[in-house]
């Protein structure tokens, strides 16, 4: 290969010129492919399962198929509908595409906000939140989903069909779940931790049915219990004033999704035990979620007042097992279809 | 488009195959040529548009040069190539910092003055393909080229989407005969370069992005609380970093450029095993540094002119060096710092390099060990986001300050990393990546290819855009 600037080092280059590439590469990808189907069956045995790893991309590429259908529906949200609203089941219910938008732990607003200022939305939306977020001070810049929401816009081309062919990959194979990556593997190797499955594994439509039975329940509860009293004591309580502004937002946002023939939907859903205590104590029905259903010209659905979707023993006091979320899809796709009419 | 991307595999998957094809030489030349498009319009589509100015410019400025009858003439197109695209560079990577200085300038001399800052975007990979595109009018106005007989194969050499974004930066009259024969690799470059791209993505994804990037990144976030192991392990992990990053990325380029039959220069020889800045220059970024030398350092009269002028020379380069790295004066003083350690090293040799202490083993490895150490010192000004965070993480370096930032195993794993670097670096310093690659057994060499595609495939972590797009 005469060039001035050959790379090539010729001491190299008669051991491996000689070399039979074409052997050395079908013996790598023969190692390759035993090594990781071996890795890949392991896993699979021990109760891995292929899951999603949420990012925005992944979000956006769902964000996009809620588009230009009329009959799409999107959930908007966070944990509680991650968890508790199963799209295949309510889709196949309705009839209709169900799209999780919900983005865990984060404001649902920017992302209802979105939905309506985008004119090629035209479907219904479900939209949950927890009890505190109507007394809060509202989405702060760093929430997720705002982040998200400004991302979607700008996502190059070569994002969007990364995020296309990564999902694939994801969607089949159990050791691409970032818990099992080498670095994962020998953090928990390190501390001496059991590698488990996770119990809320997404799924690539961005579901995730939770199964608690194989997690700690105990100390999930704790947990949870404690991350509520953390929301619950940051609420500025009852700011009469904010919560106003707040529900005339929403009020903007569901008009402007109603103007091109959608509904909007405002879901509570069930809590129990202790955390159901704190949210009653901190943030009162009757001082937050009547107000906001009186007030707001939408349809609101709490679980408490059906007796379908009440009594579920969600099993960290915050959130609906896979079995649960079953039957509260199929019980809340018969209430959404009588209130549509 | 990255090269550790599911896209860029699919991509160059199709590429290869059309490439594959029973067509003409010519009909795979723009096969190649439109394909790198679409690689850089993967990123921004409308910024195309600076590629084909480029293009343009510096093939109308190359005709004319050789045309012009007059040194006027001459001088005049390579003034309009130079203006064309350093001013693309002045505007695209420059016009905000440049607007910033003038107004802390304006500012420092009591002047109120609060102009709107411009919001541009810096296009992907710029440096380096103005560059590229620069060097061959620059080659022609000297003479060392001729005019390239077809339009087709100067605008794919600008374009080529190996080195594109990231270098190395390939000249005009290394790269453009290789236009003139058909190219098909042989089993030897389609295998040692795929070698190669295996190998430069695993220094890219796994040494440079799941090992280094997160204790340099949590210790440069985090300057006021950093203690001395935090910083000393922050900047050495940033040190192998940036090697791994760029070095990875450079033989990815080679590799797939390979893959098509065509040879690109080689960007890394083992820099941290250098003994000296002179040397450590040969060794690292060696197709800008070489760029520099050749278009910077010599047309400002090089060594040519006298002692003051040498250093004044080396100096200018330099810190004109750091700038081409990013718009701030941090990488200007990086730049400076290196021209000052050249300066000196130019300077000792002068007095002392006849003296045969400078060649026994022991004193070069300590200098080599000496170099390594400034050289990753000087790194703080290249990584920190302003002066502050530089100083306070220097500071903390030299003047002890409990450890807070990372776990006693991160430093050690660091430490550990960094002494098998400069070790390898040390043992391979003579010979070259293929050489090493060539003495080992076929059976090392399956395991050790399919080692790191397997890492590869275990590994999870998000994809890091490679450190230098962003110059």
């Amino acid at each position: 290969m005469p060039s001035s600037i050959s790379n090539s080092d010729f001491r190299a280059e008669k051991y491996l010129k000689n070399n039979n590439w074409f052997l050395v590469w079908v013996a790598v990808a023969v190692v390759l492919f035993l090594v990781l189907g071996s890795w890949e069956i392991v896993w699979r045995y021990r109760g891995f399962t292929p899951q999603i790893t949420d990012d925005w991309p992944v979000w956006s590429a769902i964000r996009r198929q809620a588009n230009n259908n009329e009959r799409a529906i999107a959930l908007v949200g966070a944990s509680r509908i991650l968890l508790g609203l199963d799209p295949a089941i309510l889709g196949q219910t309705m009839n209709r595409p169900v799209h999780m938008l919900a983005i865990d732990g984060s404001d649902p607003l920017p992302i209802l906000a979105h939905l309506a200022d985008d004119p090629d939305f035209s479907g219904d939306v479900i939209c949950s939140f927890p009890p505190y977020w109507l007394g809060g001070n509202g989405s702060s810049s760093g929430d997720r989903a705002e982040k998200w929401v400004r991302k979607y816009s700008s996502q190059p081309l070569s994002s969007k069909v990364e995020t296309r062919l990564s999902l694939l990959i994801q969607a089949n194979l159990a050791f691409r779940y970032s818990g099992l990556s080498p670095a994962k593997l020998w953090e928990k190797w390190w501390e001496d931790e059991a590698i488990r499955p996770p119990y809320a594994p997404m799924r690539p439509d961005r579901y995730r049915p939770a199964d608690y039975s194989l997690t700690d329940l105990a100390s999930l509860r704790e947990a949870r219990v404690q991350r509520t009293r953390e929301l619950h004591e940051n609420v500025d309580m009852f700011n009469h004033e904010e919560f106003r502004k707040r529900i005339a937002i929403i009020q903007k946002a569901v008009d402007s999704i109603r103007s091109r023939g959608g509904e909007v939907f405002f879901v509570r859903f069930p809590s129990c035990g202790e955390v159901k205590a704190i949210e009653e104590t901190y943030v009162p029905r009757r001082r937050y979620w009547d107000i906001f259903a009186r007030e707001l010209s939408a349809f609101t659905i709490h679980s408490d007042d059906y007796p379908k979707l009440q009594n579920f023993t969600c099993m960290d006091g915050s959130h609906l097992g896979y079995d649960d979320a079953n039957y509260f899809t199929r019980e809340l796709a018969a209430i959404l279809q009588r209130l549509s009419g | 488009m990255i090269f550790n991307s599911l896209t860029f595999f699919c991509f160059f998957a199709v590429v290869h195959l059309v490439y594959a094809l029973p067509l003409s030489w010519e009909k795979r030349k723009v096969h190649l040529w439109l394909s790198s498009y679409i690689f850089y319009a993967a990123w921004n589509p409308p910024f195309v548009a600076l590629l084909w100015i480029s293009t343009l410019v510096d093939w109308f400025a190359g005709k004319k040069i050789a045309q012009a009858a007059s040194s006027g003439g001459r001088r005049f197109f390579l003034i309009l190539s130079l203006a064309t695209n350093l001013g693309l560079l002045a505007y695209f990577k420059y016009g905000g910092f440049l607007l910033e200085t003038f107004t802390d300038l304006i500012q420092a001399l009591g002047i109120d003055y609060y102009p709107a800052l411009p919001n541009i975007i810096l296009p992907v990979g710029i440096s380096f393909y103005t560059f590229q595109s620069l060097s061959y009018s620059l080659d022609i106005y000297r003479g060392k080229l001729q005019p390239w007989p077809k339009f087709s194969d100067f605008a794919f050499y600008v374009t080529f989407f190996p080195q594109l974004v990231a270098g190395p930066i390939v000249r005009a009259v290394d790269f453009l005969p290789q236009c003139q024969m058909p190219r098909r690799a042989d089993a030897y470059q389609m295998g040692w370069g795929l070698s190669l791209l295996v190998l430069g993505l695993f220094e890219k994804v796994i040494l440079a992005d799941a090992l280094m990037a997160p204790v340099a990144d949590t210790v440069f976030a985090n300057t006021m609380t950093a203690g001395t192991a935090d910083a000393w392990s922050g900047v050495l992990a940033f040190s192998a970093q940036v090697f791994f990053d760029f070095s990875g990325y450079s033989l990815c380029a080679i590799g797939v450029a390979m893959t098509f039959g065509f040879v690109l220069p080689d960007n890394f020889r083992f820099p941290y095993a250098a003994v000296g800045f002179s040397d450590f220059w040969q060794r690292w970024h060696i197709s800008l540094s070489s760029w520099l030398r050749d278009y910077l350092y010599i047309s400002l009269g090089g060594n040519r002119r006298g002692v003051f002028r040498t250093y004044a020379n080396l100096m200018i380069t330099m810190l004109l060096g750091g700038l081409w790295h990013g718009a701030a004066w941090t990488y200007v003083a990086w730049g400076g710092l290196h021209g000052f350690y050249l300066a000196i090293e130019r300077y000792l040799s002068s007095v002392f390099g006849g003296a045969q202490i400078f060649k026994t083993t022991l004193v070069r490895t300590l200098l080599g060990i000496l170099t390594f150490i400034m050289v990753t010192i000087t790194y703080v000004f290249f990584r920190a986001r302003e002066f502050g965070d530089a100083f306070q993480l220097l500071e903390v370096m030299f003047f002890y300050g409990e450890r807070q930032l990372l776990s006693s195993g991160q430093v050690q794993l660091i430490l550990l990393s960094i002494g098998l670097l400069l070790a390898g670096q040390a043992l391979m310093r003579k010979s070259s990546l293929e050489l090493v690659f060539a003495k080992i057994p076929v059976s090392m060499r399956i395991l050790l290819l399919a080692s790191a595609l397997l890492t590869l495939s275990l590994h999870t972590g998000g994809d890091r855009a490679f450190i230098y797009f962003q110059f």
